[in-house]
């Protein structure tokens, strides 16, 4: 019991003191918010706000009897027309946010009006289409116009149209090879029936692609800050949690040097118990400290750390290590005058080390990321980025002990040293 | 019955015995001053009673518990006020007792009872909620004393608590330490303000050099002086050649000086002034200022080492 009594009293001198928030929360989130607004994320907000595209179709294909009896797999209404096949294809219940369109039969003044302005692009099916189509050998054009303002605005739109017609393209072709290499005497109705056939198998419902176009740029943009964020994050986190382990676990030299130490010496409580109680301290304080920055940081950076198991594990790998590394480090010294130096290099030193492969971009060679194994904190950035890249939770157990058996190795140096000193 | 029971006590830092195996024994209810200049080893004597110290020879008991053997019970009789203030700064003065308290055992509506308590000893009840660090040094002295307090101790040991604070503080801490006594608690003193000692003693011992030099009452102690008078007197010159001519005139017991300043002892003021008056103007040495004083602890430390407390 007096233990916790000793772990809340420092707990709370901790939180107290608006230094050691600063390092512990505020630095570690400001880098990172940094990057953020360096690269000119916001990776809050994922979903990107496009404007809605007003298009104008003048949808002139006459039809082919051909296309009579094919029903819109996905609507049950018949398809009438190659045009009409593209244009359900194109414009959908699904798209309807990204496009306004507005069905027109005279295609010389949807260009007037995309020249006004009052409209973004006209696109033209001519009266032939379905029937150029159907017949081997014939081509035919739709157009598309937009203003030179407009091309990038557009820019989705021509490219979901350009996909759907080469991919019809390339199914007539392979039909036109087809009956070509297997009937020569195979009569022009068959093949336009299987052109049709072909054609009109072509699903409606593939709209993913769609998509994909219109949210071409930004979600890939997102995902590079995301990409970049998440290490950097990870990163200031460990290197700050170690530095918050050496720190607290200096209150045990600012205690001896105040004289509170050698006062709760005098009390009733056994020298161990206040020692434990100490060490435990300096676990909790980096465990919440650890904890605060996975959570906040997922909902400020959007930053998927990976499952709880694995975050948990990761947490794990992070936390007793650096309160371990903090203990063994504030042996070294014999006061907190000295401390100053001595931990400001060693955190320095092992810090670069351990965290490598994020100041190298993750550009860094193998030689480089097994240097980063060297230190403590390497592992523990290991463990986290095993657990982001979700990788299955036997792949974390590894760097887990290993980080764990590093916390071991500060622990028998660093309890003992301290016993001998005050015990 | 003997509160504590102190013998044959040794310690020595490297080369220096820091106490020189001392004895003594503190009935119980007692307020027992340990009187001497810094460095007299008084601080190590508190240390070691406190088990902060573990001494190279010697054995103490507290309240019938040996202090090697039964430390935890030892402890347990046991309050104590350090030198310097030993307090969590970021706490507030109720957190500070409310921890300690837990420290020494409390819990629950004892404890909250105790802190209230010690909190209106201490006259600090309207300002329990303010962080230590914001106080003035008297209040984080009582503060400290507080803290020692708390599970109402049948031992207290105060180390100099009464170094560098203002005169109401020191006077608020004195009473304190008199109401305490009174009921019933007994108070290992140390300091080496000797007014303190006169003023709140049942015995008094005498350090110096790591020795008991004396041990008694002050009616006890004054009288290996007899009735002598000590005078300090201010010259305008150095002290070292007149003190020796000083030295030889009947009456004059002990002689010590330091910067123009001389401290003797005489059995009768009224009878070796004028002749010390006398041996100044041939030497022609301008007496600066005299004070005479009664027979006093001081005295008796002066008699019993050569040098004045303050030294």
């Amino acid at each position: 019991m007096k233990i916790f009594d000793i772990v809340i009293k420092d707990l709370t001198s901790s939180f107290r003191s608006l230094f050691l928030l600063i390092f512990m929360f505020g630095i570690p989130l400001l880098v990172t918010g940094m990057f953020t607004l360096m690269f000119g994320g916001n990776p809050t907000e994922p979903e990107i706000t496009v404007p809605q595209i007003r298009v104008i179709l003048v949808n002139m294909d006459m039809g082919d009897p051909n296309f009579q009896n094919r029903m819109d797999q996905q609507s049950g209404l018949p398809i009438t027309s190659l045009g009409n096949l593209i244009e359900k294809t194109l414009f959908t219940e699904e798209t309807a946010q990204y496009y306004n369109v507005d069905n027109k039969s005279d295609y010389a003044s949807a260009q007037t009006e995309v020249n006004n302005g009052t409209a973004d692009v006209a696109i033209y099916f001519p009266s032939d289409l379905s029937t150029t189509f159907t017949m081997p050998g014939e081509n035919n054009v739709i157009e598309i116009y937009y203003t030179a303002e407009n091309a990038g605005k557009v820019y989705g739109l021509q490219s979901a149209l350009s996909s759907i017609v080469d991919e019809l393209s390339i199914r007539r072709i392979a039909v036109d090879t087809a009956l070509a290499d297997t009937s020569e005497v195979a009569d022009q109705n068959s093949t336009v029936q299987n052109i049709v056939q072909e054609v009109s198998s072509f699903p409606t419902t593939k709209r993913d692609f769609l998509v994909d176009v219109r949210t071409l740029d930004e979600p890939q943009q997102s995902s590079l800050i995301l990409s970049m964020l998440a290490p950097i994050m990870g990163g200031m986190m460990i290197f700050f949690a170690f530095f918050t382990g050496t720190t607290t676990a200096q209150s045990i030299l600012r205690e001896a040097e105040s004289g509170t130490l050698s006062r709760l010496f005098t009390t009733p409580t056994s020298h161990r118990t206040i020692l434990t109680g100490k060490f435990l301290s300096v676990l909790f304080t980096v465990l919440i400290q650890v904890s605060v920055l996975i959570v906040v940081s997922h909902y400020l950076f959007n930053i998927n750390w990976g499952t709880p198991l694995h975050v948990l594990i990761a947490i794990i790998a992070i936390v007793v290590p650096a309160a371990a590394f903090g203990i063994f480090v504030n042996t070294l010294v014999k006061n907190t005058k000295q401390s100053g130096a001595i931990f400001g290099g060693l955190l320095t030193v092992t810090g670069m080390i351990g965290m490598m492969e994020i100041f190298t971009g993750g550009n860094s060679s193998a030689t480089l990321s097994k240097v980063s194994l060297l230190v403590p904190q390497g592992w523990s950035i290991h463990t986290l980025n095993l657990s982001m890249s979700a990788e299955t939770t036997t792949a974390l157990v590894l760097p887990l002990v290993i980080s764990l058996l590093w916390s071991i190795v500060f622990f028998v140096i660093g309890i003992p040293r301290f016993s001998k000193r005050f015990i | 019955m003997k509160a504590i029971e102190v013998k044959n006590l040794k310690k020595t830092f490297d080369n220096t015995q820091a106490v020189q195996g001392i004895s003594f024994d503190i009935t119980q209810g007692q307020i027992f001053s340990l009187l001497g200049p810094n460095g007299a080893g008084k601080t190590t004597t508190i240390s070691i009673l406190s088990t902060l110290l573990k001494p190279d020879s010697g054995s103490v008991t507290l309240m019938g518990y040996d202090l090697k053997q039964e430390t935890s019970k030892a402890k347990a009789c046991l309050g104590v006020v350090p030198q310097d203030i030993a307090l969590y700064e970021d706490l507030t003065a109720a957190e500070n007792l409310n921890f300690w308290g837990k420290m020494y055992g409390l819990r629950g509506n004892l404890l909250k009872k105790r802190i209230q308590v010690v909190l209106e000893m201490i006259g600090l009840d309207d300002r329990k909620n303010e962080r230590v660090g914001k106080y003035s040094g008297g209040m984080k002295r009582r503060v400290n004393i507080g803290v020692a307090l708390l599970h109402n101790p049948k031992i207290l040991f105060m180390d100099e608590p009464t170094v560098g604070i203002d005169p109401q503080s020191r006077r608020h801490i004195l009473d304190s330490i008199k109401l305490l006594n009174q009921q019933g608690m007994t108070v290992l003193y140390t300091t080496h303000y000797m007014e303190e000692a006169q003023e709140l003693s049942d015995q008094i011992a005498i350090m110096d050099k790591g020795r008991i030099i004396a041990m008694g009452t002050q009616a006890e102690l004054i009288k290996i002086v007899g009735q002598s008078d000590r005078l300090t007197i201010e010259i305008d010159k150095d002290h070292s050649q007149i003190m020796d001519l000083w030295q030889s005139v009947p009456g004059v017991q002990k002689i010590s000086g330091v910067n123009g300043s001389l401290d003797l002892l005489a059995e009768d003021s009224n009878q070796v002034l004028p002749r010390l008056f006398e041996i100044a103007a041939v030497n022609n040495t301008r007496i600066t200022a005299i004070n005479i004083q009664e027979p006093n602890l001081e005295a008796v430390f002066l008699h019993l080492t050569g040098k004045a407390l303050r030294d």
